[in-house]
């Protein structure tokens, strides 16, 4: 596999929950000791929607007994709706309360973003966008105007917030087993 | 594929056409999915990829 050598640049090291990762691959392969964390199959990208999400909606919650990462109004939603009893909601040996973390990180993604694009005029542009509020949706805009570009910004924003997610679980003390066929047919 | 657990197909699309280089975590997640399901080659992928991370990480 020649591929190893060409996609470590300077600027993507040190991103938060590699270490993690590293960790728990070195674990598997038997090249390091087990991380004392709790295995849990949590997707990661729920887990992040929820972190970075609006504040306004309050966080969430990750349930321990499946693993599923659930908005605060869902929760309350299942509540109401009566699929949810009151008492489980409460029940904090089943939860792992997750308070929203705002879009600080997600902010200097796209700053980090920026500075890796190699055309002048676009980062030029992109660089404008991001100034003052609104400015995730108008970064998004302008973006769309390079679709490879918007492509990869995609892949650069998921992969972080995937890493500050897998992070952020590590320090709650669990880890993410292995997706198992979880969803079928996606 | 990562999403759905299919470890031997996330082996066989890194084994053929290697990463986007920003999506280490991803592959990462597709690869011990594949070790979970032991999928012929995964071992291989993640000793790769084992030497790969801390390289990102700026070596630990």
């Amino acid at each position: 596999m020649s591929w190893l050598g060409c996609w470590l640049s300077p600027s993507q090291r040190g991103w938060e929950g590699d270490d993690d990762l590293a960790d728990q691959l070195d674990s598997l392969l038997g090249t390091g000791a087990t991380p004392l964390l709790r295995s849990l199959p949590v997707d990661l990208a729920e887990l992040a929607g929820i972190l970075e999400g609006d504040p306004g909606y309050g966080g969430g919650r990750i349930d321990l007994t499946t693993g599923a990462a659930w908005p605060e109004e869902s929760i309350d939603y299942a509540v109401d709706a009566g699929a949810e009893e009151e008492d489980a909601a409460d029940d904090p040996g089943r939860w792992l309360q997750v308070n929203c973390e705002g879009s600080r990180a997600g902010y200097q993604d796209m700053e980090l973003f920026i500075a890796s694009v190699d055309d002048p005029g676009q980062a030029d542009h992109l660089a404008i966008a991001v100034e003052g509020r609104g400015a995730f949706r108008r970064f998004k805009d302008v973006l769309a105007r390079w679709p490879e570009e918007f492509q990869r910004w995609q892949a650069f924003s998921e992969e972080r917030q995937r890493g500050r997610a897998r992070s952020w679980l590590a320090s709650a003390g669990y880890r993410v087993s292995p997706a198992s066929h979880r969803h079928p047919g996606m | 594929m990562v999403y759905r657990g299919d470890g031997p197909a996330v082996v066989s699309l890194l084994d053929r056409g290697g990463i986007p280089e920003d999506a280490l975590q991803l592959a990462n997640d597709g690869v011990l999915a594949a070790l979970a399901q032991q999928a012929e080659g995964a071992h291989e992928l993640a000793r790769l990829l084992a030497v790969a991370l801390p390289a990102r990480l700026g070596g630990r």
